[in-house]
């Protein structure tokens, strides 16, 4: 399998359940080991890097959120200083904390509990996270899976803006074809495990291969420059 | 208000000076439990002693030779000997709690007790020790039985991916064989042999040295920057699990070895001078997150402070609730502990912790 994704660019990661799209995610960062093959990274295999040099590169933001713990939003955001900072967190994490906090509006909440937000701040707070591990590449499990139409898309609208800022490729799995017609730069759909189709959302989403990787029929509206999936009920 | 770095520098000085305030209160308990007893020694009679100068502001007498001997050689090193426990349980405890992922867990939940109370019941029933030697051996037998099981629930845990699940598992399957065990030996003891295993399985400080005390601050002074440098890691693992920790750079599976490790030295180090002192690995973190809140960072060195108080407080007043007759520190830390632990819980609840 070959997936590109660039620096700047808001890639999908599509397919039914099954697909092994949270697989490919964990393969890459090297969560998981892949059973044949292998992850390279600027031409050194990913799983001869240590746990710590892999966090340097990769963010990852995984499904389950981990609504239980301690820390406060400022701490978890900290958290991502881990790859570079000993016990106690330097001025310069703290700083970097702060802009970040303040780039995603979350300074009003910053010393609240995680447990004690709702979903949508909270995946907002773990994309913080991940954007303090200052990484290369931003990998997201199903950032939108639990959250209601607007943090939806407020959460897509930030991950596409943060990765043209500070040129991180980002690749984020979803279910919303809808949400990857309207935000994706590339869209990559998976399906038993290999590519079935890569390149811009509206050349990947077409009936056919929904069908063929959903079970579902599906038209394509135009619903003024965008267009929409509606599957067939 | 400042900015959030200021902010977050404020609360970091909060929460240091209620670490202050809870380190303070233990220091009080102990004063006072070197001066509650038979021997009449006041907080003004300490002072007299070993201040110099005091004499002229203070009215007390200074301690008698007999009464100095009786706080150098008994009292401090009882107290010093309950501060190590409590505190060393206490950590541990939170330790457990988070390599498992379990708020059941204590430093008991991989068999170590049932396993270091075999050793002991052992020497006891089996004997061949050379006269003079007895307590020597019943300790030596008892910490390498706890770090035996600790090897095994370890072991077996690690041919599974050092998970929390694993570890869990084999710990209670293993702290069920050692009770077994334990049950065989005192089936088998005689009558003489059988009061000596059940007295050990109850906890105490009686007859400790400042030898004994000595080993276990060793034990625990190595193990505490284990714990503590662990803090970030602990708090990943409780509130994302091994994965999202793993993301941010740390290794679980070796974390939950080191500290596992730590654990077991720790445990093993203090039961087997103690026998088994309970509740205080369960309840310790407990008190400390009620106090402090969940936070690994700040709940571990609070548990050595909650631990060490609650263990104090306990072994004051079985030494002296029926004096002459001092009850067992493992007995009465459940009766200090858990009301205390159960006022807690409902003042917790109330404040939404």
């Amino acid at each position: 399998m070959n997936v590109s994704v660039r620096p700047g660019e808001l890639c999908v990661l599509l397919g039914a359940n099954g697909a092994g799209k949270s697989t490919l995610l964990k393969c890459i960062n090297g969560l998981r080991t892949p059973s044949r093959g292998s992850v390279v990274w600027n031409g050194r295999e990913t799983r001869r890097l240590s746990v710590k040099e892999k966090a340097k590169i990769y963010g990852y933001v995984p499904q389950e959120t981990g609504a239980g713990g301690g820390l406060t939003v400022m701490e978890t955001v900290l958290s991502g200083r881990l790859p570079y900072m000993g016990l106690s967190p330097r001025p310069e994490d703290l700083q970097k904390a702060e802009e970040i906090l303040v780039r995603l509006k979350l300074e009003r909440l910053a010393f609240c509990r995680l447990e004690t937000l709702s979903g949508g701040e909270r995946q907002r707070a773990l994309i913080g996270r991940a954007m303090a591990q200052e990484p290369e590449v931003l990998l997201l499990d199903e950032p939108t899976s639990s959250l209601d139409l607007r943090f939806q898309y407020e959460v897509m609208g930030l991950l596409k803006e943060i990765g043209a800022e500070q040129g991180i490729a980002v690749a984020a799995v979803i279910h919303d074809l809808n949400l990857a017609m309207d935000f994706a730069d590339r869209a990559v759909l998976l399906w038993e495990g290999s590519v079935l189709a890569e390149g811009r959302p509206e050349t990947v989403l077409t009936p056919e291969r929904i069908e063929a990787s959903y079970g579902i029929a599906a038209e394509i509206g135009r619903f003024g420059e965008r267009r929409v999936i509606l599957p067939r009920i | 208000m400042g900015t959030l770095r200021e902010q977050y520098a404020r609360l970091s000085w909060k929460k240091g000076i209620l670490f202050g305030i809870c380190a303070a209160a233990l220091l009080i308990l102990a004063v006072a439990a070197c001066c509650l007893g038979v021997a009449d020694l006041t907080p003004g009679r300490l002072l007299v002693t070993y201040l110099p100068g005091m004499d002229r502001i203070l009215s007390a007498e200074p301690l008698s030779p007999r009464e100095e001997n009786i706080l150098l050689m008994l009292r401090l090193p009882r107290v010093a000997a309950g501060i190590v426990a409590g505190a060393g349980l206490g950590t541990a405890g939170a330790a457990m709690q988070a390599i498992t992922g379990n708020q059941m867990a204590s430093p008991f939940t991989t068999g170590l007790s049932g396993a270091a109370a075999l050793g002991a019941a052992a020497v006891v029933v089996f004997g061949g020790v050379p006269a003079g030697m007895e307590r020597t051996a019943t300790v030596t037998a008892a910490f390498l039985m706890a770090v035996l099981c600790a090897v095994l629930v370890f072991g077996i845990a690690g041919l599974k991916g050092m998970g929390a699940e694993a570890l869990v598992l084999t710990g209670i399957a293993l702290n069920y064989l050692f009770s077994a065990m334990n049950s065989t030996m005192q089936f088998i003891a005689n009558e003489d042999q059988l009061p000596a295993i059940v007295h050990w399985s109850f906890g105490s400080l009686n007859s400790l040295g400042w030898t004994d005390v000595g080993v276990m601050a060793v034990i625990l002074l190595a193990a505490f920057p284990v714990f503590f440098s662990q803090g970030w890691a602990f708090d990943l693992m409780d509130s994302g699990g091994d994965e999202a920790a793993r993301a941010l750079g740390i290794d679980a599976g070796k974390v939950r070895l080191m500290a596992g490790g730590a654990v077991t030295l720790v445990t093993a180090g203090i039961v087997s001078f103690t026998g088994v002192i309970g509740f205080v690995g369960l309840a310790a973190p407990h008190i400390a997150r009620l106090l402090i809140g969940k936070d690994y960072r700040q709940v571990t060195p609070f548990s050595a402070v909650t631990g060490a108080l609650l263990v104090l407080a306990a072994d004051t007043l079985g030494r002296n609730a029926f004096s002459p007759t001092t009850l067992p520190v493992g007995i009465v830390v459940s009766y200090v502990g858990v009301p205390l632990f159960l006022f807690l819980i409902i003042k917790g609840r109330r404040r939404g912790l």
